[in-house]
């Protein structure tokens, strides 16, 4: 009972300035990368879910006598198309806006699997030290030791290509620099004390590496995984690219690109505008990334 | 003495084997090497040695984070390793050296002082604040601090914050792992009054290590005195500051610093540096460096402090035993 009693005088700081909640909002308007990768990265997320709505054609349809029209903005170009139309007379601004689709779920899905892959063989590897540590790094030796694109083309080319082929090899094979960071973290961490006091409390080893050391990687997490996913992406687009990654003829950034190389000295707009996108979404993403990364860490600005 | 003593080590040694590089065999390094302590319910033992004497290796075991390599740890009697960890941890709690990495940069204050009680699921979360407020408060911690993080906090405050952590779950034992020596002279005295009130208040039973024997002498009922991961005197604490019996009690006693200006430096007799603990001396290990070794010394080591009562390992106290001493 006696415990109760001093709560009630304790003053509740809410009108204060001291509120998390108010501090991390005036925080990130103090962070013009993350208000500018982060806007990007969210109105080309919106774009993907509402696909269906924002574009003007079915990006399948085809229209023989239609065909490579130019943008608008160039002679012969028309608000019909208004980025004009590919070599098979569909419309491009439907397939590029389909296309967000498929770069954004592959790059985040296949991150997502690598990130969990990575951040557990890395945390088990740097807490336990000794063996556990013996086998994670072995295991992280031979997976540098394996060149990504050569793997990944061989398991396309014997299981085919496909959305979900591509986001399993692709988590499968892009895990090591999670582990390699997440091990070298959470080797510095186990040894601090504030570790010991979660032992000493009697906390479960599970308590102390989700609720202890995970936190505390969050700044560096962030930061690979923006890395990762700008280059899953581009990944995809070069898997895509060389024929071996999303089929034809679902839109991907990376097949418009391949699809458009034939036609480059002609309509080199067919070539130009898939990959500024692709530029623009991975450049925002590495912005958002270094913008979060300088806003949560503990250590960084005030 | 005839009481079961709450908190003590029989014939504890720890070993740990030490690399010196590739391809040449590893070394076996005594951190802990026959200790035998104990403390009383409501007591403070302090616990004194220069840096590398096995102190903190002593500390962990005492907490249970490290195992022994041989003899055990008791706890009312009964060795740890039988008791379920949980159980232990309700009743041994740690104040550390270092008030800096002891705290998790990433959560509030309050989190971190609840975290025993959510570990052990004791309580409501509301149960949980309330009883965590009320021991930030009686740390001495302003109210309103319960939201804020460590990297606010000086290093005086964020040791009252590791303290409320060891009490809330209300342990008999607090292990005090040179708590002061990382804070300010000023601080330091603030949280050594504030240990003792809540030693009073609490019930406590404090084992106190240390390397400042004004420290200790300020804080503890009886001295145990470490050289080499061995006990090398073991008194009340007044016996050890008046009548010192090891050469080594009396050059730590000698080496304090005093604020008399004309005072200087204190000169020791203790010869070369630190010993290489990997290859102690033969004989007593502490003879190298011993300003009143003689010929024994180097061959036949001292008999070991008796697990009860007082005593010194020297061949000089066997041969004129005086005072109180065995």
């Amino acid at each position: 009972m006696t415990d109760t009693t001093p709560t009630a005088s304790i003053p509740t700081p809410g009108a204060s300035m001291k509120s998390p909640s108010r501090l991390s909002l005036r925080r990130i308007a103090e962070q013009p990368s993350l208000l500018v990768g982060g806007g990007i990265v969210v109105l080309m997320i919106l774009i993907a879910i509402f696909a269906p709505l924002l574009a003007p054609h079915d990006p399948f349809v085809q229209n023989i006598a239609a065909r490579t029209v130019p943008p608008v903005w160039y002679d012969g170009g028309s608000w019909e198309h208004i980025l004009g139309t590919d070599q098979l007379g569909r419309d491009y601004l439907s397939r590029l806006i389909y296309g967000a689709r498929i770069s954004l779920f592959i790059g985040f899905a296949a991150v997502a699997i690598a990130g969990v892959i990575g951040t557990t063989l890395g945390l088990l590897g740097g807490y336990f030290g000794g063996r556990v540590d013996m086998v994670v790094t072995f295991l992280t030796t031979v997976r540098l030791s394996l060149p990504i694109i050569l793997v990944a083309l061989a398991i396309v080319a014997i299981f085919g290509g496909s959305v979900t082929i591509v986001v399993i090899v692709l988590g499968l094979l892009k895990w090591d620099r999670f582990a390699v960071v997440v091990r070298a973290t959470a080797a510095q961490i186990s040894r601090l004390d504030y570790i010991n006091s979660a032992k000493a409390a009697g906390a479960s080893t599970f308590y102390i590496l989700t609720r202890e050391v995970l936190p505390n990687l969050a700044p560096q997490l962030i930061v690979i995984a923006t890395i990762e996913i700008a280059s899953a992406i581009l990944m995809e687009a070069a898997l895509s690219f060389l024929g071996l990654g999303v089929q034809p003829p679902t839109p991907s950034w990376g097949l418009m690109i391949s699809e458009a190389k034939n036609y480059m000295f002609f309509s080199f707009w067919l070539i130009a505008i898939p990959g500024t996108a692709l530029a623009l979404l991975v450049f925002a993403i590495n912005l958002a990334g270094d913008g979060l990364r300088d806003l949560i860490s503990p250590d960084g600005r005030g | 003495m005839s009481m079961t003593p709450i908190l003590e080590t029989r014939n504890l040694h720890r070993r740990f084997r030490v690399s010196q590089g590739h391809f040449k065999p590893k070394a076996t390094l005594q951190a802990v090497n026959g200790v035998d302590l104990s403390v009383q319910r409501g007591e403070t033992l302090g616990i004194v040695g220069e840096s590398g004497c096995g102190k903190s290796t002593l500390a962990q075991m005492l907490l249970g984070l490290l195992p022994a390599t041989s003899g055990e740890v008791r706890l009312d009697g009964r060795p740890i390793a039988d008791l379920r960890r949980v159980d232990f941890a309700r009743r041994v709690q740690p104040i550390f050296q270092d008030p800096f990495s002891s705290l998790n940069p990433r959560k509030t204050l309050l989190d971190i002082v609840t975290m025993p009680l959510r570990v052990h699921a004791i309580g409501s979360r509301a149960e949980q604040e309330a009883r965590a407020r009320t021991l930030m408060d009686r740390v001495g911690l302003p109210a309103g601090f319960a939201d804020r993080y460590p990297k606010e906090l000086s290093g005086g405050q964020r040791q009252r914050v590791a303290i409320a952590r060891a009490l809330v779950m209300q342990p008999d034992v607090v292990i005090c792992d040179e708590p002061t020596s990382a804070l300010d002279a000023s601080v330091q005295s603030q949280i050594l009054n504030l240990l003792m009130e809540l030693k009073a208040d609490f019930g406590l039973t404090y084992v106190f290590i240390s390397h400042n024997l004004s420290v200790v002498e300020h804080i503890a009922d009886h001295v145990a005195v470490m050289y080499l991961g061995r006990v090398v005197e073991k008194a009340p604490v007044d016996a050890i500051f008046d009548a010192p019996q090891h050469p080594y009690t009396r050059a730590l006693l000698d080496s304090v610093l005093t604020v008399a200006p004309d005072a200087g430096v204190p000169e020791l007799a203790l010869g070369p540096g630190f010993p290489n603990p990997l290859r102690p001396a033969p004989g007593c290990p502490f003879h190298p460096r011993c300003p009143r070794a003689f010929e024994p010394c180097s061959t036949i080591p001292p008999t070991p402090v008796p697990a009860e009562g007082r005593g010194a390992a020297c061949h000089l106290t066997e041969m004129t035993p005086r005072g109180a001493a065995a």
